[in-house]
């Protein structure tokens, strides 16, 4: 990936960390937190992903972790960058607006980050509890790291 | 949804709810008398202050405790941002696209992006009053038996009133935007039951009152109305004992107390189309709506006047006692009661949702509206169907897009 100027960074990790697994996104968005200092604004979202279009607002590079069910094996990821056509929503939960509607919904409004990276994870197990299975727990400190490669070429001067 | 018609009459409009039970009231039992508020506020997403207010105030009169104005009003101003993030969530992504021939918020965005835009601001803005009193926007972690664990100080919710002065326009426009809809021509004649308030239009308490006379105080609750299980779903159903079906909810609380509008909100209702009582379901876009501007003003009122409860919360002792509490969720009256051993470990625990006590209502609205679009074929009718449910409640509108419509037409 090309470097780009340092500009604003958003990192969102989306998911509920009591359906285990769906908690990929913010376990990993907290080791980046731990990791990337100040100049990054970490965000975990547990509630509603709409929020990400204020959260990356202006920003040049937004990058967005979340699980997903494609049939992969469980903490295999895809990294996908700026479109998230790749991934579809698979159903609509009753409460939130899912991670590629809300790409849809940011293009329609024209309220898009610079760039946009997805890293969707494939997860084992979405029931109810806290901790997450262990391939997807042993993915995390490798994604985190992805993660912080992303950021550290954004912020290269 | 089953409907079964014979030849121009519809004989039965069922809403089947499969959903199982989460058997919260049960798992309640034996949990500290503080735990309540944090408990059912997970029993929706898009309410959770109802549920933690409502079961703060039931534990506290069990208590024997009555918290400050201050502190009322704090609760109130939370809740605020409760029905702004509730009402424009319902108004802009649920229920205005059925309006403008749209299958979706998002196809609504493709076309007319400043009106998403203008919803999403309205939300952040109900979100954001939600954040800084609860501590975060969904499932509040700041509210606690009593009050709060910490207060915001006056220069906090300062911070707040341009974007509430930038939402307060939007609410407006919102009100005349919903105003300009073609609504069908559909009314009901149900019993309208809401909270009232003697000085101001009735959100976070009250008394239980309807237009039928009713006028309780929450001890009254279960004496005049009953839940019941019915065959056909897994959701209780609620009736008023000797009287039927009722209705609450967004259209009853306007009705109810249109004199406790702000005169501005008032005026706005007037120009959208509105009289002191409205009666037909469609409408109550337009009723959130105007509900959405006066909690808007109501939440600017408030921060204008603010001092911070000192302390942030009454202290509750526990005590063997029964106590009930109930407040307007954005869908409509949420009941709670309790009952405490001496040392305040909850023995039972009752609590009743609006969208139960609405059932038997948008069932026989269902069925009325159902029987008048008979013409329509099965695909058409369900299309409508749907569109008539998302009149009534946030969860249900939801739930409706996935609604399966199950015609059994003879004679």
């Amino acid at each position: 990936m090309s470097a780009r100027p340092a500009g604003r960074v958003v990192v969102a990790g989306l998911g509920n960390v009591w359906r285990r697994d769906d908690g990929v996104g913010p376990a990993v968005a907290l080791r980046v937190a731990h990791a990337a200092g100040s100049g990054v604004d970490v965000i975990v979202n547990a509630g509603e992903p709409v929020d990400l279009l204020d959260a990356w607002r202006g920003a040049d590079l937004a990058v967005v972790i979340d699980a997903m069910r494609s049939g992969l094996a469980p903490g295999a990821y895809l990294r996908i960058e700026g479109d998230a056509g790749e991934v579809r929503a698979v159903g609509v939960s009753g409460h939130v607006y899912p991670l590629p509607h809300v790409v849809d919904l940011a293009r329609a409004l024209n309220a898009m980050p610079g760039k946009l990276l997805i890293f969707a994870v494939e997860g084992a197990d979405f029931t109810a509890g806290d901790g997450l299975s262990p391939e997807v727990s042993a993915a995390v400190e490798g994604l985190a790291r992805a993660v912080l490669e992303e950021v550290s070429a954004a912020c290269a001067p | 949804m089953h409907v079964r018609v014979r030849g121009d009459r519809v004989e039965e409009a069922r809403l089947e709810i499969y959903e199982p039970p989460r058997f919260f009231e049960a798992l309640l039992r034996g949990r500290a008398y503080t735990e309540p508020p944090d408990i059912t506020s997970r029993i929706c997403g898009i309410c959770p202050v109802a549920y933690q207010i409502s079961a703060a105030q039931a534990i506290e009169a069990a208590c024997g405790v009555a918290v400050s104005d201050a502190m009322r009003t704090l609760r109130r101003l939370l809740y605020c941002g409760e029905w702004i993030q509730s009402h424009a969530l319902h108004v802009y992504l649920l229920h205005a696209p059925d309006f403008l021939g749209v299958d979706s918020a998002l196809e609504l965005a493709r076309t007319a992006p400043e009106v998403v835009q203008r919803g999403l601001t309205l939300k952040k803005a109900g979100n954001d009053l939600m954040a800084l009193i609860g501590g975060r926007a969904v499932h509040p972690v700041n509210t606690r038996v009593g009050g709060f664990y910490r207060a915001p100080g006056r220069a906090d919710l300062l911070a707040l009133v341009e974007p509430l002065q930038g939402a307060l326009d939007a609410a407006e426009e919102t009100v005349r935007w919903v105003g300009g809809f073609d609504f069908p021509d559909f009314t009901h004649e149900h019993e309208y039951v809401a909270l009232r308030d003697p000085d101001r239009y009735a959100i976070e308490g009250g008394r239980l009152v309807s237009d039928h006379g009713l006028d309780i105080g929450p001890e009254g609750f279960e004496e005049r109305l009953e839940e019941l299980h019915v065959e056909h779903s897994n959701a209780l159903q609620a009736v008023l004992r000797g009287r039927g079906t009722f209705m609450t909810g967004p259209l009853a609380r306007y009705s109810l107390n249109f004199d406790r509008l702000s005169e501005r909100a008032r005026a706005a209702a007037r120009a959208a189309g509105l009289r002191e009582t409205c009666r037909n379901p469609f409408q109550s876009i337009v009723v959130r709506s105007v509900e959405m501007l006066y909690a808007v003003e109501e939440a600017l009122r408030i921060i204008d006047a603010y001092e911070p409860p000192d302390p942030p919360a009454a202290e509750v002792r526990p005590r063997a006692g029964r106590g009930c509490g109930w407040s307007e969720a954005p869908r409509g009256v949420l009941y709670h009661r309790y009952t405490l051993d001496e040392d305040g470990t909850v023995l039972e625990a009752v609590i009743t949702p609006p969208t139960s006590q609405n059932q038997r209502a948008v069932e026989d609205d269902l069925r009325r509206f159902v029987e008048g679009h008979l013409e329509l074929d099965d695909a058409a009718l369900t299309h409508q169907c749907e569109q008539a449910i998302r009149n009534y409640d946030p969860c249900i509108s939801c739930a409706t897009h996935f609604l399966t419509l199950d015609v059994e037409r003879s004679g």
